[in-house]
């Protein structure tokens, strides 16, 4: 018994003795050996890329407040941001690294794209460019971006494997080149316009306004105005009326819109810089004293030129853009007819984008345009003022954007005269920017564009504001990068 | 005279069989011309039969001649001792032998008693003799006796098997108990070993055993942190005195792997983790092997790399019934508070930061004169946060077990209850253990059991934690300045100062706890059912199935807060409520099966090998669902949410084969050879990867069974061992680590503007390497054991300890996207070191006592990281140094003048007097090169200590006993800064009182530096924030006293002791403010204090 017994045990035991459930597989992940086979593959994959820009160091919180660094608003709190604007910070602090990190992620899920969307089988030839054309977009505006915060940084166009990571630095003047290829391939490949589930999408006009900006930043005037003529000229967009609600979620997709970054509330895709909450914005940027007063009168006279100007009740018959883009103490903001409470030390708070219902911080619903037909007008005019063909075009750009009717300042031939040179135009566009863009995410570049880092930082009054020459126009790489990438050298201003 | 003994053998764990087995067995023996003794050692080889006997009593040494063929036990015995007085009782396979004719009655007098082990039981079968004389009796069943003395000179000589000896002179008595201790350094003494038990003589790996019959009365909440400073070899970590939070790290000789370094934890066979451990009832547990050298773990293969723990848990005693009570309560208090500063202080240097950085002060004098009043609602107050976050608070702890068992069923059965409140609002805990076992000898060649170990935990803690976040409560208790009032007067949590600039959100650590929680229930089921079969003579198979299963549910929940001012303000108002339900589900199952085989070869070849199978599979999933919105704060159900839901979930499955092999080889117990093999698959990795073989050798010398050593009395024992062996590491905490993936959840947002469709995306975000493997661990040990004088124990070991490719996650360069690193086979690890332990048993009369040292040392060093360096927080992993060592600048001191500046290499643009000075120690070409940078950061400090020890002293005397416990740790730092240790870099923060004396122009500080906000320069990693982290701490002290028998007897009870006791009651440490003992990864002063615990309880059994 016991003999028969302990022998069918052991002929159990030796039968157990196989490795099948040694096989297991991750069910929680789509394998790679599987993917790339059908359209839809790619499509997940592009949309990844999209993800990719949502990020809070990117267009979900950030850009909101990178006007800090250009220097209208101050970080009130004791953040990374405030420690760069003050001179105290190291390639170790973590704001470098985090911008970084960001914007690489859009790069590298981009060129996974870029690589694989040509293997799939079935997938239409026109469909396949959009596909690339999409992806090659997003890497180009990572790109801009990267270049023009830390200068000379890796440059990856391909499907990166791991064995090839230690990645070195490439000069500017090829970061340029790479940028400027995949704005022209994207405009070339990208359709007219997206109907349907696809809108969204970037289209063939926002290539068009990143082609503009990029050879705006990089001083190549010419094929600036050229892209941004070929918007114009499509007939397609225009100023939306109503300028303080075109930072509204009412105003998302408008006909200013070319290219906005999407956000919606509770799918888990919700951005986190337009928090109302406890009637105060949850943001950490505060406007500066010193950026309410570079807004003219309505007469388009500089405050101290004004007659209109009443220190008494200074935000009285300013440019009607000054109270779009601030929220100040007393405000009725909080669902349109409740008091704003601010906490701003400054008294002044950031209105566009902020939602003026309450609601927790993060989450948001409201879309974040990176490029809207005011920039296209502006850098068309700006690079016309820059290769001094002062026609009448340029007075029209300028004018079409003081004459939004919610705005409706003054023509320039009104206030300031008709004939002008070369460098009274090219103040007054950069003034025009400076009211019509500020909180938008623009203003550090366009200041480092002009070569004025140093006259903004040092007349900033209102906080202790230190301009580090070198160091305040171009970031160092992550010291972290510079600790695990054996090639990577550290820009010699942060040595 | 007939004696009903049934002998109860400590640590052997053995099949008894019916009275058949003497009924059945049938022998032949063939002696000529032996010693009686001879006769007897044969019948125990031929047979499963063994002698209790004393030589005092029973003339072994006469000789015999014998020839029997297949004769039952009673003929052969009733043939040998014919004639000579001799009785004997064959009860199963334990005979006893007694003369026949105790002394006979001449007597004067009688002395009877009893005999009992230290938890009060009696102790049946001990032997009574008269010393000098060959006369003497065994205690009954009960443990009592009765014996007829001379004279009043005669002492009493009390002897047992596994117990210390004892020898009492008579006197006037009539009466006299005993208690026996137990003798650990016993040569006969068990250890448990990988699927088996060992003599510890016999020992030649590397093997701690702690006997919980005196950890029992170590009262504790937490097994894993009991083993600190008992056993050489290990350290362990804590995270605080959290209840129900607080499992700890456990480091066996150091640390070889930079992932998930546990032990392999093993109850009564059955695989759990380290949290088991922690939430096992100490009562239930008889003792815990640990596992240290590869000879020894080997036989655990893949999962041994980093030491295997084996508890043994209680089982039943056959032929007895007790019930047993154990039950402490306690009062638990912080070992020690941060002292930080009142609000007028907090103020002043508040103000001074601000004015340090040419920003206008935070507070005016008006305001401060505020904090100083007794209004407590004039908007400012000075509150002592720590006081009012932290309460001495209650322990108690209630265990019942029930024993017995017939001859061929025993059980044990026990609940226990553990009810922890936490010093620290909002935190508590309360735990509920259950134990059965039951084993069932079915035949003689069969018996079977089952064991169930479960315990259910629901712990209380904060919704965002005790540290690490911003709003964790250890952050905000240094973060609420004192000057913030609790309250307003509405009842209301104080939000902010109206006129201080920048002090707008308050939210104190009050505030913070009464917002949220997050609950934590947790159910765990260990259980298995084996079955034991006798295939042939000295061969065994012994199979078991084990199934076990967690659940733990948490639920975290945040209030929908609507804070207003007096004024009616609305100042804080964070929308909705939100409810998170987490269910987290993880089921193993392990099936082994394993022959024993045994034999004794020919005369003095004794041979013991094992062979078998094991499968073990572990798969879990999680489920989380969210909502917001409910409809008030008191409805709790995910059903009431009405907005932002969200669900997510995940699983995972990993499975573990194999095979393994043991044999043992000793001649005459003087020569040992040991070899374990195992050869082990792991679902972890690829096919091609998948199979690792982890063999180990090892031998032993027992100097003194030799000849030459006969002569040398006072060595009792002496062995030289030596082992090599090869272990394996898979435990890394990704489980399909070689397959690439995309992950989902990539999403974005197409469609129209105003109503966008949510469209599927995919990335990667974690970074596969399909070239993973084990890591494996080489290890070498020499060690020396030795018994002197009976009562000296010395152990030595030294060990080098090398891990090959280490599985890296090697920081891979941020240009790869935000993705997860790869794991790679990528480095190498040696541990050196030592371990010495000090043991000494002896007795002065009636006082009994066991005084022990031991100490180990670690020296860590990192041998290959295929060039890389990498840096966990404030930490460097770099070749050619300690594991994670902290790592950063080099300070000088603080400087005291512009001059000192200027003369100094170049710190940073802002470096004013009262500035931190970092030492210049190399450049980008490898020379100081006179300025500030990374170039200049290093090694600065040690993160594991490089000696741990522990101390004890045990004393009993006439039923009082005393245990002394101390436990430290040497050269080991710790990183402390920003929570109360700071230049005032973050707004809010408080500060410690020594602060008070930071650099001013008026106190030239050498020890604080300036204050000044938004500056990173002065909190940069340097050895300025490091602080020397050895401590020696008294663990515990505990003092006890047995109620003589003679008292409790009447009322039907056993055995009462009371016990006063208290744990970490004194430190001695260099550490102000915060507890040296603490997680070795911490680098804020935010973890949960330890506890300080005094103590009264009771232990009785009936």
């Amino acid at each position: 018994m016991k003999t028969k017994i302990s022998i069918y045990l052991i002929g159990i035991i030796a039968l157990l003795g196989c490795e099948k459930e040694l096989d297991t597989v991750n069910p929680n992940e789509i394998s790679q050996d599987s993917f790339w086979s059908s359209p839809n593959d790619a499509e997940l994959a592009l949309a990844g890329v999209y993800d990719a820009i949502q990020d809070i160091s990117l267009f979900g919180g950030r850009f909101r407040e990178f006007d800090g660094y250009g220097g209208i608003g101050y970080y009130n709190w004791n953040t990374d941001a405030l420690t760069i604007t003050e001179g105290g910070s190291t390639p170790e602090t973590n704001e470098y690294l985090l911008i970084w990190l960001g914007h690489y992620t859009v790069v590298n899920r981009a060129n996974t794209v870029i690589y694989n969307t040509e293997s799939v089988e079935d997938l239409s030839e026109t469909r396949s460019s959009q596909i690339i054309a999409e992806a090659r977009f997003l890497r180009a505006l990572a790109y801009l971006d990267l270049t023009f915060l830390y200068r000379d940084v890796p440059l990856i166009l391909k499907d990166l494997q791991f064995s090839e990571r230690f990645v070195s630095k490439k000069a500017q003047e090829e970061i340029k080149t790479a940028i400027l290829d995949d704005a022209d391939f994207a405009a070339e490949n990208l359709p007219d316009q997206w109907s349907g589930g696809d809108q969204g999408r970037v289209d063939k006009w926002g290539a068009l306004a990143l082609k503009a900006r990029a050879n705006l930043y990089f001083g190549n005037w010419d094929e600036a105005a050229e892209a941004a003529l070929e918007i114009i000229e499509s007939g397609k967009f225009g100023l939306y009326d109503d300028f303080s609600e075109l930072f509204l979620e009412s105003g998302q997709g408008s006909v200013e819109s070319i290219f906005a970054v999407r956000f919606e509330t509770g799918l888990g895709e919700g951005e986190s810089f337009s928090g109302t909450y406890k009637r105060v914005t949850q943001g950490t940027l505060r406007v500066l004293p010193e950026y309410v007063n570079s807004f003219y009168c309505s007469d388009g006279l500089p405050i101290d030129q004004s007659p209109l100007y009443d220190p008494a009740d200074s935000l009285n018959n300013r440019d009607p853009r000054l109270e779009a883009t601030i929220l100040h103490s007393g405000e009725l903001w909080i669902n349109g007819n409740e008091v704003f409470n601010t906490n701003s030390p400054t008294g002044f708070d950031i209105q566009k984008y902020q939602r003026n219902v309450l609601g927790y911080y993060y989450d948001g619903p409201q879309d974040f345009m990176v490029f809207r037909y005011a920039d296209v007008l502006l850098m068309r005019a700006e690079a016309l003022i820059e290769m001094n063909q002062l026609t009448q075009e340029v007075y029209d750009l300028i004018n079409e954007v003081r004459q939004r009717p919610s705005v409706n300042m003054p023509i320039i031939e009104d206030v300031e005269g008709s004939g002008l040179a070369q460098n009274q135009l090219r103040e007054i566009v950069r003034h025009e920017r400076l009211a019509e863009f500020g909180f938008e995410g623009l203003r550090f570049f366009d200041i480092k564009r002009w070569g004025i880092v140093q006259e903004v930082y040092e007349f900033i009054k209102y906080h202790n504001r230190l301009y580090d020459s070198g160091k305040t126009e171009v970031w160092p790489i992550p010291q972290t990068e510079v600790d695990n990438n054996p090639n990577l050298e550290q820009h010699p201003e942060w040595l | 005279m007939r004696l009903t003994v049934f002998l109860i053998l400590i640590s052997v764990s053995q099949v008894f069989g019916g009275k058949l087995y003497s009924q059945i067995t049938e022998l032949s023996l063939n002696l000529k011309n032996a010693t009686v003794q001879q006769v007897l050692d044969e019948i125990e080889e031929q047979s499963e039969f063994y002698f209790l006997y004393s030589s005092k009593l029973i003339d072994i040494n006469r000789m015999v001649d014998i020839e029997v063929e297949n004769r039952k036990i009673d003929e052969i015995l009733n043939q040998v001792f014919a004639g000579t007085g001799v009785n004997f009782a064959v009860m199963d396979r334990q005979i006893l032998l007694s003369p026949m004719e105790i002394s006979p009655p001449s007597s004067q007098f009688v002395v009877n008693g009893k005999v009992t082990g230290i938890d009060g039981v009696g102790l049946p079968g001990v032997n009574i003799s008269i010393k000098g004389a060959l006369t003497g009796v065994i205690t009954d069943m009960e443990g009592n006796y009765t014996i007829q003395v001379d004279n009043p000179e005669v002492i009493l000589v009390f002897s047992y098997v596994g117990y210390v000896s004892q020898e009492i002179q008579v006197g006037a008595q009539q009466t006299i108990d005993v208690q026996l201790l137990v003798d650990v350094t016993s040569l006969d003494e068990i250890v448990v070993i990988g699927y088996g038990t060992q003599k510890k003589v016999n020992l030649t790996g590397a093997v701690s055993d702690v006997d919980f019959v005196d950890l029992a009365n170590k009262p504790g909440s937490n097994l894993l942190q009991s083993l600190q400073g008992e056993v050489a070899g290990i350290f362990v970590t804590s995270p605080g005195g959290q209840p129900g939070v607080d499992r700890g790290n456990i480091r066996i000789r150091g640390i070889g792997t930079f992932d998930n370094p546990d032990p392999l934890v093993i109850i009564d066979g059955v695989t759990v983790d380290l949290t088991d451990l922690s939430a096992l009832n100490p009562n239930d547990v008889k003792s815990v092997s640990v596992l240290k050298d590869a000879a020894s773990a080997a036989i655990y293969g893949s999962r041994a790399a980093n030491g295997v723990i084996l508890v043994t848990t209680k089982e039943g005693k056959k032929g007895s019934t007790s019930i047993r009570y154990d039950s402490y309560f306690g009062s638990q208090q912080a070992t020690i508070l941060p002292n930080l500063l009142n609000a007028e202080d907090y103020a002043m240097l508040a103000n001074e930061a601000r004015v340090n950085s040419g920003n206008a002060p935070y507070f005016s004098s008006d305001q401060i004169a505020l904090m100083m009043n007794d209004d407590p609602f004039d908007g400012f107050d000075n509150v002592n946060w720590v006081n009012k976050t932290f309460n001495s608070a209650p322990i108690s702890s209630h265990t019942l077990s029930f024993n017995g068992g017939t001859e061929r069923l025993s059980t044990q059965l026990s609940v226990g209850y553990l009810n922890q409140d936490g010093i620290m609002i909002g935190s508590g805990s309360e735990r509920f253990n259950f134990r059965g076992r039951i084993d069932f000898d079915v035949k003689d060649w069969f018996s079977v059991g089952l064991n169930i170990n479960g315990y259910l935990t629901d712990t209380k803690n904060l919704a965002e934690g005790v540290g690490g976040q911003d709003n964790s409560i250890m952050r905000r208790l240094a973060r609420t300045p004192p000057s913030a009032p609790v309250k307003y007067e509405n009842g209301n949590y104080f939000v902010e100062f109206e006129d201080v600039p920048g002090y707008s959100t308050i939210i104190s650590p009050l505030r913070l706890a009464s917002r949220g929680y997050l609950s934590n229930e947790a159910n765990r089921l260990i259980s298995s059912i084996y079955g034991e079969f006798n295939v042939i003579e000295g061969l065994k198979l012994k199979t078991q199935v084990s199934y076990n299963f967690r659940n733990i549910d948490t639920e975290r929940w945040v209030d929908h807060e609507v804070i207003e001012n007096d004024d009616g303000v609305v100042l804080a108002d964070n929308g909705f409520n939100r409810l998170t339900n987490t269910q987290l589900d993880n089921e193993q199952y392990q099936f082994e099966a394993f022959l024993t085989y045994t034999k004794l070869l020919a005369e003095n070849h004794d041979i013991n090998a094992i062979v078998g199978y094991s499968f073990y599979h572990d798969q879990g999933q999680n489920i989380q669902a969210y909502g917001e919105a409910l409809p008030n704060n008191k409805i709790h159900v995910l059903d009431a949410a009405t907005a932002n839901f969200s669900v997510s979930g995940s699983a995972f499955e990993t499975a573990l084969n194999s095979v393994f092999g043991r044999v043992n080889y000793a001649y005459k117990s003087k020569y040992l050879v040991e070899g374990n093999i195992r050869y082990d698959g792991s679902s972890r990795f690829n096919k091609e990867n998948r199979w690792g073989l982890f063999p180990s050798l090892s031998f032993g010398w027992r100097i003194s069974e030799e000849s030459f050593m006969s002569s040398l009395e006072f060595i009792d024992n002496l062995k030289l061992r030596g082992s090599w062996g090869r272990l394996g590491n898979q435990n890394i905490n990704n489980y399909y680590p070689y397959s690439q993936t995309y992950d989902v959840g990539q999403n974005y947002l197409f469609g129209n503007a105003s109503n966008p469709i949510l469209t599927s995306g995919i990335a990667v975000t974690t970074i596969a390497n399909d070239a993973i493997t084990w890591e494996t661990t080489e290890s070498i040990d020499f060690g020396m054991d030795a018994t002197l004088l009976k009562g000296l124990d010395l152990s030595f070991d030294y060990f080098i300890k090398t891990t090959k490719d280490v599985l890296l996650q090697l920081p891979i360069p941020a240009t790869l996207g935000d993705v997860n690193a790869p794991f790679q086979n990528a480095g190498e690890i040696q541990n050196k070191g030592w371990e010495g332990i000090v043991n000494y048993r002896n007795h002065i009369g009636q006082l009994f006592f066991n005084v022990g040292f031991n100490v180990s040392n670690v020296k860590n060093k990192i041998i290959d990281l295929r060039g890389e360096e990498f840096y966990p927080t404030n930490r460097i992993h770099t070749e050619g140094e300690p594991f994670g060592a902290w790592y950063g600048y080099n300070t000088i001191g603080i400087f005291q003048s512009q001059e000192d500046i200027d003369a100094a290499p170049f710190q940073h643009a802002q470096t004013a007097p009262g500035d931190i000075q970092y030492a210049d120690l190399s450049g980008p070409d490898g020379v100081p090169d006179n300025v500030i940078n990374s170039y200049d950061r290093t090694i600065i400090g040690n993160n594991f200590p490089e000696y741990v020890y522990g101390f004890n002293a045990d004393l009993d005397f006439k039923g009082f006993d005393l245990k002394i416990f101390f436990q430290g740790v040497k050269n080991v730092d710790v990183y402390s800064s920003q929570t109360g240790e700071h230049t005032g870099n973050t707004s809010y923060v408080n500060w410690t009182k020594e602060w008070l004396n930071r650099w001013t122009p008026e106190n030239p500080s050498k020890d604080y530096p300036r204050l000044r906000n938004n500056w990173d320069q002065n909190e940069v990693v340097s050895d300025f924030w490091l602080h020397d982290g050895s401590y020696l701490r008294l663990k515990n002290l505990e003092l006890g006293y047995t109620l003589p028998k003679s008292i409790t007897s009447r009322v039907g009870i056993d055995m009462v002791r009371i016990y006063i006791g208290g744990q970490n009651l004194l430190t001695w440490t260099k550490v102000k403010n915060y507890d040296p003992e603490r997680i070795d990864s911490e680098i804020r002063n935010e973890f949960y204090p330890q506890l300080k615990i005094y103590q009264v309880g009771i232990n009785c059994q009936f």
